[in-house]
């Protein structure tokens, strides 16, 4: 049976890919042994069976839409099409000129292609408009006359421009006065991100130009990101040069559009959206930094709203506006605790961040302007700010460019028939603020008396702490009682569909209905009339979904019953739904089953309540439509659920009730019961990394990824990447290679992102971040390849870094005791001298002090044990518990090179001069600096390297807080604390076990001794 | 008094590194707090506890706060409900157990002394039978649902002495303090049962659940039940 394949990508769902290739949804799972429709995985290679036989069609379907990046060549190979055949049928003059979201029939007539076998694809599956019939003409996209659509190419090119004029638009544009150390060109690469450096390359190696040479000297440094060469002329006038140069600017583009366009590119496609100018503002974002913050941030903000790509453009330059806002509060405040040149550098940054800003309120007047495809004024400029850079219509396309109807926003009546119906004004003083909260909910009461006066009453007077929008009297009258504008009190301690945050005042709208809610009094024709003109106008004023148009009772159940039962919810319903063409609710619609090229408008019964399944043995099922349908479909996971029980709906309960062992009666396989209920919330909230944990060295891999991912992405106050959140938990992963290979696997299962991207997204490129993305990366690099030079301990103020001397003393004949030996037998403070397993252990800690702010100074890692012989002896001669000529000789053992030292100054004859050689050990004491206990050769910790003795600041790292070995964060508050830290990585202080003394402070080694 | 409080608890945090913002959100709090502006210090503290979760100071500082407000008639706006206190005071306490030795002192904290979830953190358990008493009169005056725009109709209040119980009823479309009316009876418990008697008519019998719920037995969802240790706020 011939068949495709498809790999399941990020965000796909299997009711979704089914629907594109026109199977069933259980034709799709049982081909492919998929018990639980919901548990699907990326990356997972599907098999679609050729087309369900019955009706006869083909798994091709009859159009495709042009996604950014796909050519005709492209389209037509993955239908297996000649390029020919597709542009005849779409009547195309150029073949390279394709729109974005363009629509191209595959097929001249749908018989044509019947039983024909298709190829293999990876790609997306395509995206299908019809499966039968003609297409219906709002869906193609007429080519102008004159003129063509733009290619991918040409947006790209206006996307450089608008991205240059705000960077500095020429090639030759110098800057280095932010942490990106220097940035140059049209892009202002940095060279603290290596994007300088890789098109440096690349200029060094193709440029004939003098200044190439000159350049190719500066490579090494440039490798190196050297922070030197913020300061160097020579390097400035060589890259001023070579910015004059046409094949720099050539190379430029080259390199960015490699390097940055295609995470803009695939953004905007998974994103669904299709103009030039969201391109544009995608790309600029990541060549800033941020885009995908900001898009997480967008599609937060968007959620469960109908949008339009304006509404959805508008909202993201929102969000980055915002971001750049807190980015640039984050370094001014982290300025205050900080001196000098690096609270110069963060105040400069800030400021940076501050002009930046200006590119997003130049990037939303055009998308205030209406200009989705980036046409400009009459002339064909884009007016940014005070530059002006050619448009899209400039550069050959016609001026007639057809604007894409908006992908997701439903046919909807302008704003000019949205006409608010008249309310009689009876202001409540009891409101608030929404403290920026968006209305997205339509809550419905009953007030529980027939007496509109007594409810006005309560509802104005401020003892009683009530009110809402809207009173509504039994002969029709509005009451406005608050602003819509204002939070009004009438919801209490509720959540939707178990949200409690916004709260439901913040977000709703309150329409109170006269009636006693007895259930016997009849809610008045009046009222209902008056509630089909209230409510689609809020609906739509506000884009209010569908699913979110409910009862006080839905949002408090167990405590409400408003409004009463007797309540007719469907006239209301009908309302809306002729008032918007019945396809608010947001998301596909579930009773498309992708048969029809237009919804079949269906009528929905209003399902039992949630309660009444739960208790009275209620049954969902297909052609219901309320909340309780809704919570069914949130249960199953469904992409958006939509409140109608449809054939979609039926298919994914009736395979979870298969898979979850609910028994149902024959027919009823794709109702929801109780029972299923029951087992949906048995079942393991959407967590597919559930049971996951890496019990390994007690690491909570799922719990670093929450962490890592929620510093990324910002909290709701802290906007942008917690870096040091990210580098804690990224520590925690030890530099193991195991560690960090189940990482990233758990990280990219629950996120969908492979990490090293994600990471990079978020520090990456021009002169924000650099650094940061090296250091965050350094902790996902085993420990066997060493991390990159920034993460290595800093280098200690004292003493000198030199390696230990294995030279020894001059050979054979003795020299007499002093200063000099000093400098003989040195000891090393590089950690790398250190014996293993202590040297990974000793690594582990201080990675967990950088991580956690405490900064260290090692003075001693490795001793010489002939230097803890001087160092020992030195002392007990100065402290003249012991004469110098008794002092012993230095025993070598394991071939250790001898200590000929002279400790009495005997002269030839072999007479000692105690005097001197007393003053001489006095000076050597004091020089080798030492604690007050000293080991004896071969017993101190640090002649095996088994030892490290280090300063702390802040002392001991009070006030800071460090992840210990087992994935705890400690706040260290005493010495003691950072006693037990060091010791949960198996390095032990001096104090550890026991003794109390301070003899040897900073000494830690790996027995304690 | 609570302000001393309030300082040294400020003074003892220490959160994590990675909590700056929250640390810092809580202190600017602080400072609101002492210059009395109420409602611009529980924003603040929110904040810290949105910025981090675990940060126990600010859901501590949030929790007191909303009490002054609660205790100078705010309501509503922010929201100084007594479950959404307890909720951050809760928080604090399973975050840092030091904060309870100071809640019991704290005098902003007053207004949720009369609810379970106060008794609950003082070792008191709605899931043991034997507690069932001591939270009856822990809480002492319980409330029925709000009804419609007219909020908790009926209340019960158990006394300790004699066993009095006063059951209090007023009826939609009144006012407070209209037309209530008030009858005195006793009570007495067996298990999770409370039975009240009063000198007319048939007792009400009421049923104390684990959660820390009371319902009446034959009572209807939405007028009669559920019967919980606070009054209906606003909602209408």
């Amino acid at each position: 049976m011939p068949h495709l394949e498809y790999r399941i990508k990020p965000g796909d769902t299997l009711a979704a890919i089914a629907r594109s290739y026109n199977v069933t949804l259980d034709v799709l799972a049982r081909h492919n042994g998929i018990s639980n429709p919901n548990r699907i995985q990326s990356g997972q290679l599907l098999r679609i069976p050729a087309a369900a036989g019955s009706s006869g069609s083909t798994s091709r379907p009859l159009t495709h839409k042009v996604s950014a990046g796909e050519t005709l060549s492209s389209i037509a190979a993955s239908y297996e099409l000649t390029v020919e055949t597709l542009a005849q049928a779409n009547n195309l003059r150029d073949v390279n000129r394709l729109f974005i979201g363009q629509v191209l029939k595959l097929q001249s007539t749908p018989s044509a292609s019947t039983g024909q076998t298709l190829n293999t694809r990876s790609g997306p599956p395509p995206q299908q408009q019809v499966t039968s019939g003609t297409l219906p003409q709002q869906h193609t996209t007429p080519l102008p006359a004159s003129g063509s659509p733009p290619s991918i190419h040409d947006i790209m090119e206006v996307a450089f421009r608008i991205t240059g004029a705000f960077e500095g638009g020429r090639a030759t544009s110098y800057q280095n006065e932010d942490s990106g150390i220097v940035s140059y060109g049209k892009h202002q690469a940095t060279l603290s991100s290596g994007t300088l450096g890789t098109i440096l390359a690349k200029y060094v190696k193709r440029s004939t130009n003098p200044a190439a040479q000159r350049l190719a000297g500066f490579m090494d440094r440039v490798n190196r990101k050297d922070s030197s060469l913020r300061k160097d002329a020579g390097f400035k006038q060589a890259l001023l040069d070579a910015g004059a140069d046409p094949v720099m600017s050539v190379i430029q583009d080259e390199v960015f559009a490699q390097k940055y366009w295609p995470t803009a590119e695939q953004g905007t496609q998974s994103d669904k959206l299709k103009s030039p100018l969201a391109l544009a503002m995608y790309y600029d974002t990541n060549i800033q930094g941020g885009l995908a913050a900001v898009r997480t941030a967008t599609a937060k903000a968007m959620k469960g709203k109908p949008f339009s790509e304006l509404a959805y453009l508008t909202e993201f330059n929102r969000q980055r506006d915002l971001r750049l806002q807190g980015l640039a509060e984050d370094k001014r405040s982290a300025a205050r605790y900080k001196w000098g040149e690096e609270k110069e550098q963060l105040l400069n940054d800030a400021k940076w961040l501050d002009s930046s800003r200006s590119r997003v309120v130049a990037l939303q007047s055009l998308v205030a302007a209406g200009d989705l495809q980036l046409r400009g004024d009459a002339q064909g400029l884009l007016h940014l700010n005070r530059y002006r850079v050619r448009g899209l219509s400039a550069g050959g396309a016609s001026t007639t460019q057809p604007q894409q109807p908006a992908p997701t926003s439903p046919p909807r009546a302008d704003a000019a028939t949205l006409v608010k119906p008249p309310v009689v004004s009876k202001p409540s003083p009891n409101f608030g603020s929404r403290n920026g909260t968006d209305i997205d909910a339509i809550i419905l009461h009953h007030t529980a008396s027939n007496n509109v006066e007594a409810d006005l009453r309560t509802l104005t007077k401020p003892s009683s702490k009530v009110s809402a929008h809207y009173l509504i009297g039994p002969d029709g009258t509005m009451y406005q009682l608050v602003q819509d504008e204002m939070k009004a009190w009438h919801a209490g301690e509720s959540a939707i569909r178990g949200q409690k945050k916004p709260g439901v005042n913040s977000r709703s709208i309150g329409i109170e209905i006269t009636n006693d809610g007895l259930g016997r009094t009849p809610f008045t024709e009046a009222q209902y009339q008056a509630l089909e003109k209230l409510v689609p106008y809020l609906v739509r004023a506000y884009k209010v979904p569908m699913e979110n148009l409910l009862g006080h009772r839905d949002v408090a159940p167990g405590r409400k019953i408003d409004p009463a039962n007797n309540f007719d919810w469907s006239r209301v319903r009908r309302a809306v739904e002729a008032s918007t063409g019945g396809t608010v609710a947001t998301g596909p619609q579930d009773n498309n089953t992708g048969n029809a090229s237009t919804p079949t408008p269906r009528k929905w019964s209003l399902s039992p309540s949630l309660d009444d399944v739960l208790k009275k043995g209620a049954v969902l099922k297909e052609g219901m439509q309320g909340p309780a349908v809704s919570e069914l479909q949130r249960l199953l996971g469904l992409e958006s659920p939509d409140g109608k029980f449809g054939s979609n709906t039926k298919l994914v309960v009736k395979t979870f009730n298969a898979s979850a062992g609910v028994k149902m009666p024959p027919g009823l396989e794709g109702t929801a019961t109780k029972a299923t209920f029951e087992a949906l919330k048995k079942k393991s909230p959407p967590n597919p990394i559930a049971g996951d944990v890496i019990a390994k060295a007690g690491v909570n891999l799922p719990e670093i990824a929450r962490n890592v991912h929620a510093a990324m992405q910002g909290g709701l106050t802290s906007l942008g990447t917690n870096e040091e959140q990210v580098y804690t938990n990224l520590a925690r992963l030890n530099h193991d290679a195991k560690l960090i290979t189940e990482f990233k696997k758990v990280y990219a299962k629950t996120y969908k992102v492979d990490i090293v991207e994600e990471l990079k997204s978020e520090f990456s490129n021009t002169w924000l971040y650099g650094d940061e993305l090296n250091k965050a990366l350094s902790y996902l690099s085993p420990r066997s390849s060493p991390p990159p030079k920034k993460t290595n301990p800093p280098a200690p103020i004292t003493p000198g870094n030199k390696t230990p001397s294995p030279s020894p003393s001059p050979g054979g004949a003795k020299e007499r005791s002093g200063k000099e030996w000093v400098n003989r037998f040195l000891p090393s403070n590089k950690v790398s001298d250190l014996k293993e397993p202590f040297q990974s252990k000793v690594r582990n800690f201080l990675t967990a002090l950088t991580a956690g702010g405490v900064k260290y100074d090692i003075n001693t890692t490795l001793r010489p044990p002939q230097r803890s012989y001087l160092m020992y002896y030195a002392r007990e001669v100065a402290s003249g518990r012991l004469a110098p000529d008794k002092v012993p000789a230095f025993i070598p053992q394991n071939n250790d090179a001898p200590v000929n030292i002279d400790w009495a100054h005997r002269d030839a004859q072999g007479k000692a001069d105690l005097t001197a050689a007393k003053k001489a050990a006095v000076a050597m004491d004091k020089e080798y600096n030492a604690a007050k206990a000293i080991g004896k050769p071969y017993k101190s910790n640090h002649n095996g390297g088994e030892a490290i003795d280090m300063d702390f600041a802040p002392a001991w790292g009070i006030g800071k807080s460090v992840v210990d070995a087992t994935g705890k964060t400690v706040t260290i508050r005493s010495k003691r604390d950072l006693l037990v830290v060091g010791a949960t990585f198996g390095v032990y202080h001096w104090n550890y076990h026991g003794p109390k003394n301070k003899t040897d402070d900073p000494h830690w080694s790996k027995t304690g001794n | 008094m609570s302000r001393t409080l309030l300082l040294l608890a400020l003074l003892l945090c220490a959160g994590p590194a990675s909590a700056q913002s929250a640390k810092q959100l809580n202190t600017e709090g602080f400072r609101l707090y002492q210059a009395g502006k109420l409602e611009q210090a529980a924003q603040k503290f929110e904040a810290a506890t949105e910025a981090d979760p675990k940060h126990a100071l600010a859901h501590y500082n949030l929790a007191a706060t909303l009490g002054v407000l609660r205790k100078r008639g705010v309501f509503c706006e922010p929201d100084t409900s007594l479950n959404n206190i307890l909720d951050h005071l809760t928080t604090a306490v399973r975050l840092d157990p030091r904060r309870l030795a100071r809640a019991k002192e704290d005098a902003d904290l007053d207004p949720i002394r009369n609810t379970v979830g106060w008794h609950r953190l003082l070792g008191l358990s709605p899931a043991r039978t034997e507690d069932v008493p001591k939270l009856l009169l822990g809480v002492r005056k319980w409330y029925g649902p709000g009804v419609g725009v007219y909020g908790t109709l009926r209340t019960f209040t158990f006394l300790e002495e004699g066993k009095r119980a006063v059951m209090s009823q007023r009826q939609p479309g009144t006012e407070e303090g209209q037309g209530t009316e008030e009858r005195e009876g006793t009570w007495s418990v067996s298990g999770r049962k409370v039975e009240l008697r009063f000198p007319k008519g048939d007792p009400i019998i009421l049923t104390l659940d684990k959660q820390g719920v009371l319902s009446q037995q034959g009572g209807s969802i939405g007028t009669e039940n559920p019967i919980t240790d606070a009054p209906s706020e606003c909602e209408a």
